[in-house]
């Protein structure tokens, strides 16, 4: 039995290489316990529904259990599951082809001088009112925005996780940004 | 960039903690899915590891058994 005073001290890559040497289910449960309730966010965040969310959290939470093993911790561990996170919702979303801002190659690539518009803008906008443009703003702008807000992943990595370069991801967080503040003021007029 | 962001005020970040703890009843009954799950394929390769590597020796020794059989009869056969 592992004493849960150990499992508090070890870094997530140490839980994951504890886990595959000993498959002693104590230390994927601190890791379910650090995770859960972050990766059920980002999933009623982009599915909207809350069946839907469970569904996919648990089927997140398999994949990340079976594929444990190929964690190679070149990248931290919370941006590889983040990352199966993202893909997963946003497969889901494709498949359903409800919503077609999802694809994110949908954004136009062009240099076109977009503003950029303050992080504390962003950051700082009340959680209510929050809550309710990211429910109205389009899934492939919220993604990106959830993950450098939220889960504060570098450009590196987002455009890892979306395959993308790199300046691209740069053009799609400033379009993301500005598409927040103009839902921002045609909603609240201010 | 990222230690500016964290110094500041972030309410990304505040309403995703605020979700996680609206649905922990959520994630509880998500955990007791994967669990059975995990004993599921835990129980499979249990079985796999008892009795297949067991039904492979078997398998083994018969065919071996076999094959000197047959050597050994030809061998007769040849005197």
């Amino acid at each position: 039995m592992v004493s849960k005073s150990i499992t508090k001290i070890l870094t997530d890559e140490e839980l994951v290489a504890e886990y595959l040497k000993s498959q002693n289910v104590a230390y994927f449960d601190k890791l379910y316990e650090r995770y859960s309730g972050k990766i059920f966010a980002k999933c009623i965040s982009l599915l909207k529904y809350e069946s839907l969310a469970e569904d996919a959290m648990q089927e997140i939470f398999m994949k990340i259990l079976l594929n444990l093993s190929k964690f190679s911790g070149k990248s931290k561990f919370s941006t590889w599951i983040y990352s199966i996170t993202y893909n997963f919702c946003i497969d889901i979303i494709r498949r359903k082809k409800k919503d077609p801002s999802m694809l994110i190659d949908n954004f136009a690539d062009g240099n076109d001088v977009v503003d950029d518009v303050d992080d504390a803008f962003l950051l700082e906008t009340n959680i209510a009112r929050l809550k309710v443009i990211l429910e109205e703003i389009p899934t492939g702008d919220k993604a990106i925005l959830l993950m450098k807000y939220q889960d504060e992943m570098s450009i590196r990595d987002i455009g890892m996780v979306l395959d993308k370069s790199e300046s691209a991801i740069k053009m799609k967080i400033k379009r993301a940004k500005q598409k927040f503040k103009s839902i921002y003021h045609e909603t609240y007029n201010d | 960039m990222i230690r500016t962001l964290m110094s500041k005020k972030n309410n990304f970040q505040e309403l995703e903690a605020q979700q996680a703890k609206d649905y922990a009843d959520v994630t509880n009954k998500v955990k007791k899915s994967v669990d059975n799950n995990v004993s599921t394929f835990s129980f499979i390769g249990n079985i796999v590891d008892l009795y297949f590597t067991k039904m492979f020796d078997v398998m083994f020794t018969l065919t071996s058994s076999t094959d000197e059989e047959s050597k050994s009869d030809s061998n007769n056969k040849e005197s």
